[in-house]
């Protein structure tokens, strides 16, 4: 996996920055007939031009999708043959403005022949070409935008609008993104693929987004999913461990990372997610930097807890005189509760601090 | 002299004595301009200065019913324009002074100072001014006039607070037209008394105010130098900057021009990215932008709490350095 060994993009780089979209055309592929059979693809003629405040918000919605923390993914790439999405991407780096225009639409077909589902949405496809990164490598990036209704005043009356896209509503979008991090090496080496699809952090993905990051780029889920689950897990409790503040706290916190990876149905992790949705709001960039300096990806990351499932099943607070509290950690989150109270009383050399065990059961069961 | 030759004569030489007052009012903001940049002049002086030539009633009044002995009133009067520099504080009287003293331009006489005038009289307040007369150092053509050497014209520099006092005061107590009663001085004087203290307040207020921001004041100089050099252009600096400056200062840390140039030195094309907004957004030309580039790069989810504008402001430069907004 480059993105462990990456020259150049160890420390504060972000693979996303300096985005610089030099070409823009689009295409257009339609929702198939009733009878499944395909509508042909509208193709674009000419490149777009964009003025600058048009070109800014365009780099915004990229960013917005594809930077640090954003739910975009890093995936392997799987077809790199003559007809794959790569080898077409590839082809297109450094083309002459027609031959981009002409070849591109083979995005659309592609796209247009991998929708084989019904009830799939039409929508314009993007096809955009630039340089990317500090070091400025060159990029060929597709979107899928589906088309969204609004209304423009005009005077006293209102114009319903049909054919909006690329709007903040970043559900209605999906973005494939092929970046060469090295030149002139053999597909798939010197490429990285990263796919932005909101359907693929929900649940039930499967059917919603393999057509896009599947069949038509060609990708797969990194198979390094286990190792970097288990990496977040191991690096997130080493930073929690490490913050200065009260057991207690720190206590449910871990039971968060716990009821993170093991209780939510999201199919993905990521820093900024773990990190808004618990961490207290002064720790929040602590911990994104302390991610980073592991060399953690700050993007989506496929969940897989194959590696820890083990350690996910109970968790385990242990105490001097082989006392130990073990609980799966949705029992931690919602029956037990756990406090340190001074010692009152404790003779010399006992610790100054008790721990005040509140389990919401009476017992059970006894050995 | 009658009053109509007098009148004849002065019709002749107002215009010159009107243009002579112009040149003086222009050329001394100009020269104020440098000693108290980067403030501009126009917000220095805190009235717009705008030369006023003396009626024909208060020039005849003078020369003929004010019992002043003049033997040619036309020459002698020296208020025949007049222009007045209006300041915040007493300390910046001092600056005017020095712009009128340097000027080489005109001959400049101190007709009146307040200052040598409490040295004198401990226990009196009252109008309080500093009055020069400028008069032209050899003769000069502005437009189609030539203005002759010697021609006066009367510079008053006083603060807004004494100015206060001397538009009440000076038409009333001063001319003889009204009947000056012990009560009308003493109500006079009570109030220079306490202009006098709040000016000294007003003084001790600004100590504070400059102590306290000397150290932000300190960061945008510096950055001011930095933008300069690396974005090789000049900045355009408005409140904005303060904005910046409180809202980024601390996340650059103990030396913040290093910690500046080392984003630069890692991410060169930052330079190109605010070269190219600086255009047409009045943000990207504020020094301190350089911090906020800082402070996202390496703080990005406080860096957001921190600014106080809307967030929107801010996304070109989360998307320069490819991140998401952490929270939207």
């Amino acid at each position: 996996m480059w993105l462990f060994c990456p020259p150049g993009l160890l420390g504060a780089t972000m693979a996303f920055e300096n985005l610089v979209v030099q070409r823009v055309v689009l295409h257009e592929v339609f929702k198939r007939r009733h009878d499944g059979n395909l509508v042909a693809p509208r193709h674009g003629s000419q490149l777009v031009a964009m003025p600058a405040d048009a070109l800014d918000s365009f780099n915004e919605r990229v960013i917005d999708a594809m930077g640090d923390n954003s739910q975009s993914m890093e995936l392997e790439i799987a077809e790199f043959g003559p007809e794959s999405a790569v080898a077409l991407a590839a082809s297109l780096v450094g083309k002459h403005d027609q031959a981009f225009i002409t070849d591109s639409a083979k995005f659309a077909d592609k796209l247009a022949s991998a929708q084989q589902a019904k009830n799939l949405p039409g929508g314009f496809v993007v096809v955009f070409t630039g340089n990317v990164g500090s070091n400025s490598r060159p990029f060929v990036a597709v979107i899928k935008a589906e088309k969204q209704s609004g209304f423009r005043e005009r005077g006293t009356a209102l114009q319903y609008l049909t054919d909006l896209f690329l709007t903040p509503a970043s559900k209605l979008y999906k973005i494939g993104f092929f970046t060469q991090t090295h030149a002139g090496r053999t597909l798939p080496d010197g490429w990285a693929a990263h796919v932005y699809d909101s359907h693929m952090t929900t649940r039930n993905r499967e059917g919603a987004a393999k057509y896009f990051y599947g069949t038509f780029l060609g990708c797969s889920l990194p198979e390094n999913s286990a190792y970097l689950t288990r990496a977040f897990f191991e690096h997130t409790r080493a930073f929690i461990r490490d913050l200065p503040m009260e057991p207690e706290k720190k206590d449910d916190l871990l039971t968060s990372l716990y009821t993170y990876l093991k209780v939510d149905q999201t199919p993905t992790l990521q820093v900024n997610s773990f990190s808004t949705a618990y961490l207290p709001t002064d720790k929040q960039d602590d911990y994104t930097n302390y991610m980073r300096r592991k060399s953690f990806p700050l993007t989506a990351v496929q969940k897989d807890i194959g590696d820890i499932s083990s350690r996910l099943r109970k968790r385990r607070v242990r105490f001097s005189g082989s006392i130990e509290l073990s609980a799966p950690p949705e029992s931690f989150k919602d029956l037990i509760t756990m406090e340190t109270v001074a010692a009152d009383g404790a003779g010399r050399g006992q610790p100054a601090e008790w721990t005040r065990i509140t389990i919401k059961d009476r017992i059970r069961a006894q050995e | 002299m009658t009053e109509e030759e007098f009148l004849e004569r002065w019709s002749k030489e107002r215009p010159i004595v009107e243009a002579w007052g112009k040149f003086v009012a222009q050329k001394l903001m100009e020269s104020i301009s440098p000693l108290v940049a980067p403030l501009s002049a126009d917000i220095f002086i805190r009235m717009p200065a705008i030369p006023r030539v003396k009626g024909d009633g208060s020039m005849l009044t003078k020369a003929f019913y004010r019992d002043k002995g003049y033997t040619d009133p036309l020459e002698e009067i020296t208020d025949k324009v007049g222009v007045r520099f209006i300041v915040l504080l007493a300390k910046e009287i001092a600056i005017v002074c020095r712009a009128i003293e340097e000027c080489k331009e005109w001959e400049p006489s101190k007709d009146r100072d307040y200052e040598e005038e409490r040295q004198n009289a401990p226990y009196e307040f009252r109008y309080q001014s500093v009055h020069y007369i400028v008069r032209c150092n050899s003769d000069m053509t502005v437009g189609e006039l030539t203005i002759p050497r010697g021609i006066p014209c009367e510079i008053q520099v006083r603060t807004l607070l004494q100015h206060a006092h001397s538009e009440l005061t000076h038409d009333t107590i001063y001319k003889p037209s009204v009947i000056q009663t012990p009560e009308m001085h003493r109500a006079a004087a009570k109030s220079m008394a306490l202009i006098e203290a709040t000016g000294d307040y007003f003084a001790e207020l600004m100590d504070l105010i400059t102590r306290s921001v000397a150290p932000a004041k300190e960061l945008s100089r510096q950055m001011d130098q930095l933008y300069r050099e690396l974005i090789g252009r000049s900045p355009d600096a408005t409140k904005a900057e303060a904005l910046l400056n409180d809202a980024f200062g601390e996340f650059a840390g103990e030396k913040p021009v290093d910690a500046v140039r080392e984003l630069f030195l890692q991410k060169e094309f930052i330079v190109g990215r605010i070269k190219d907004r600086a255009v047409s957004k009045l943000l990207f030309r504020q020094p301190s932008i350089l911090l906020a580039y800082v402070a996202v790069s390496n703080r990005p989810h406080d860096a957001q709490e921190a600014w106080p504008l809307t967030r929107a402001e801010l996304k070109p430069i989360y998307t320069d350095l490819g991140l998401s907004v952490p929270i939207s």
